[in-house]
């Protein structure tokens, strides 16, 4: 699991990045920062317990089977970014941007998503089981064909959202705001809470 | 530290084991039930548990505990009770840090679920069994139960610092900076509060 050390900047409270004392935003060095975080993400084999908060991702690739376990992204923003075929292991994305993302395939477990928002992202035939999207607004994207068992999507905001041909055993969707949601050919009658 | 979640398919329950780095020895939380998978586990992480740690006794959390000490020799296992288990285990205590497997390990009783229902803080990980959960707070047996477990969890629990990590015994894993903002069940009885608060007493 990534490093508990806070921020060295008085007063602040996020992480501090890998190989730094402070967090992305009160780096002298973001660049250099933000440049050893896009060849971790995009190198060859796992990145484990990597953290790095608040910082810009634009459009790139990452290598498909690539494990990212163990790891802090929370306040990032991710602009067409493609996940697809990634694994991910006990992350915490929490409170992301996530625009024009693309989720294709992607084995997720024990990640967590919360408060992120998902614009035009699309997760469709994946498996995110044990996953945390609470309190996440997914506005236009999809989670068609996924196998959602155990994931979490209480006090979330949806809308234009379908997850269409999906498992939902034990899947949380208590207090969410839905619009235009779908759940065809997916079995709601399992959800628990809803 | 590592961190490795695993899923018994046997009450549903998460299982934690938690190591150094390099491998070495390990804490194990609630082994609801012990299968290849976790063995295998312990084996890729190169983990030689030394200790198992349960949040409470119910079965879903305890039930690998047998099968553990007949692979495992000389495992301290730690609970808030002996109750229905071997008298040799050791009670921990609340508020009371223990070095544990090389991990110094703060225990909190938080009854409620259950009157035996303990926390484990490790560094910035914080065990909840089910005491909390992702958006959820621990089923209980009345109202008055679940009022003081709601005031105990809001006291000691979300007080905490907003980046420390929440791995509870069932569903997903979480922050509680997130439980403070989207736990439903928290802020269903503060709405609950103000609400009688502001009313006369009509009875």
């Amino acid at each position: 699991m990534f490093a508990f050390r806070l921020c060295a900047h008085e007063g602040c409270n996020h992480y501090a990045s890998t190989g730094s004392d402070f967090c992305f935003r009160h780096s002298q060095d973001q660049d250099a920062l933000l440049a050893q975080a896009k060849d971790r993400l995009l190198g060859q084999g796992r990145l484990d317990d990597f953290c790095v908060t608040s910082a810009i991702f634009g459009p790139m690739r990452i290598p498909e089977k690539k494990t990212i376990a163990g790891c802090n992204f929370a306040w990032c923003t991710f602009r067409r970014v493609d996940f697809s075929g990634v694994h991910f292991i006990s992350s915490f994305f929490d409170f992301c941007m996530f625009d024009q993302c693309l989720f294709h395939d992607i084995d997720c477990r024990y990640t967590v998503f919360s408060g992120s928002k998902l614009v035009h992202c699309d997760f469709s035939g994946s498996f995110i089981v044990h996953s945390n999207f609470s309190g996440i607004d997914s506005l236009s994207s999809t989670f068609n064909s996924c196998d959602l068992y155990y994931s979490n999507f209480s006090s979330s905001f949806l809308k234009d959202t379908p997850f269409e041909d999906c498992n939902l055993k034990k899947t949380n969707f208590a207090f969410s705001d839905q619009r235009r949601v779908s759940f065809r050919y997916s079995n709601p009658e399992e959800i628990i809470r809803v | 530290m590592k961190i490795y979640p695993h899923f018994s398919v046997v009450g549903f329950c998460n299982t934690y084991v938690v190591g150094p780095d390099e491998g070495g020895d390990s804490i194990i939380i609630d082994p609801g039930h012990v299968d290849s998978p976790l063995v295998s586990l312990l084996c890729q992480a190169r983990f030689s548990p030394k200790a198992v740690l349960l949040t409470h006794t119910h079965s879903a959390h305890s039930q690998g505990l047998g099968t553990l000490e007949k692979v495992y020799d000389h495992l301290d296992v730690y609970a808030g009770s002996t109750h229905g288990l071997n008298e040799d285990h050791l009670v921990v205590e609340d508020g009371k840090s223990y070095q544990i497997a090389g991990f110094t390990v703060k225990a909190m009783h938080i009854p409620g679920h259950s009157i035996d229902s303990m926390v484990y803080v490790i560094g910035h990980a914080i065990f909840t069994g089910d005491t909390l959960e992702a958006s959820l707070v621990a089923h209980t047996s009345g109202y008055l139960e679940h009022e003081l477990l709601t005031a105990s969890i809001k006291q000691r629990l979300t007080s905490m610092d907003t980046n420390y990590l929440v791995f509870p015994g069932h569903g997903t894993i979480s922050k509680i900076g997130i439980e403070r903002l989207f736990n439903e069940d928290l802020n269903e009885l503060d709405n609950l509060k103000f609400w009688s608060a502001d009313r006369p007493n009509t009875v």
